[in-house]
């Protein structure tokens, strides 16, 4: 069993990609720090049986949807009931704190531009919450996680042509959205 | 497709890559891995060494006695016993009687 230092450390590892992949899957920050800890305690519920790293993230990474799934199912549950007062996701992402980070740097980008991909960006988020959950997910390994096939496959329990169908189907669709929206896709 | 379309779809591929890759930028409080690492301490429960040992009930004591007792009665009706076929017939319903509660206490011992 794991002591209270050695779990620390793990969480330290682990914490910021858990917290930045449920605000992509939710498409909301708001309750990311409670759902981030429920993430490791089930993690560390089934940890036992697992060996090196590789297998714990994997696991993580499975844990997270699965965690994502269930507040989304719950939260439209909860819209279903009441009448919702939360905000769009427009106006969450104008929010303090939720913001983009370039991994690619911006050379020199006037205004203009950091606007257009500011737009664009949110235009994505936005059309990205239409998807299914399996292709979001799929999608958001890939891109923004840097996955492999057959890391995303183990991930989520799926084979691999599902995983491919997935993420070409996704972006087929997301190209879709935002040819509708009128937003980056030149038409 | 010209030339200039398919320009144009190419950075319409990376634009959306670009928007797909982009990491949101989430800061958790400091303090937050002490914070989970206590919380799920707290929630598993102490393991003990070794499991609770369970006690057999009344019903498997008493049906153990029985054997035994049935066992000596029909061992005695084998020494009795005047035919070769009835000796037999008797011997070979005490071995059985004998793997029974072979059986049995074996479940009672290992698998309690």
């Amino acid at each position: 069993m794991l002591t209270a230092s050695e779990l620390e450390q793990l969480v330290g590892e682990h914490q910021a990609m858990v917290a930045r992949l449920l605000v992509r899957l939710l498409g909301t920050q708001e309750g990311v720090q409670d759902l981030a800890q429920e993430c490791f305690l089930r993690l560390f519920r089934g940890l036992e049986g697992f060996r090196g790293e590789a297998q714990v993230r994997t696991y993580l990474y499975r844990i997270v949807v699965n965690v994502a799934h269930d507040a989304r199912r719950q939260r439209a549950q909860q819209q279903r009931r009441t009448v919702s007062l939360s905000e769009p996701l427009d106006a969450v992402a104008d929010q303090d704190g939720f913001c983009w980070e370039d991994r690619l740097a911006h050379g020199g980008a006037n205004a203009e531009q950091q606007l257009q991909e500011r737009e664009f960006q949110q235009a994505v988020e936005a059309a990205m919450a239409q998807l299914s959950e399996p292709e979001r997910a799929v999608l958001v390994l890939y891109h923004q996680e840097e996955q492999s096939y057959q890391e995303i496959a183990a991930a989520l329990a799926l084979p691999i042509n599902t995983v491919r169908t997935h993420l070409h189907r996704a972006r087929s669709r997301l190209r879709g959205l935002l040819q509708v929206e009128g937003k980056g896709v030149r038409v | 497709m010209s030339e200039l379309e398919d320009q144009h779809a190419k950075q319409d591929e990376a634009q959306l890559t670009r928007a797909l890759g982009r990491r949101p930028s989430v800061t958790l409080p400091a303090g937050f891995a002490a914070r989970v690492a206590a919380a799920s301490l707290a929630a598993t429960p102490p393991r003990s060494v070794r499991p609770a040992r369970r006690h057999p009930g009344f019903g498997v004591t008493v049906a153990v006695a029985a054997m035994v007792l049935l066992l000596a009665l029909m061992v005695r009706f084998a020494v009795g016993a005047s035919g070769t076929l009835p000796i037999y017939a008797e011997l070979t319903l005490c071995t059985e009687f004998l793997c029974l509660l072979g059986g049995l206490l074996y479940l009672r011992v290992f698998t309690a």
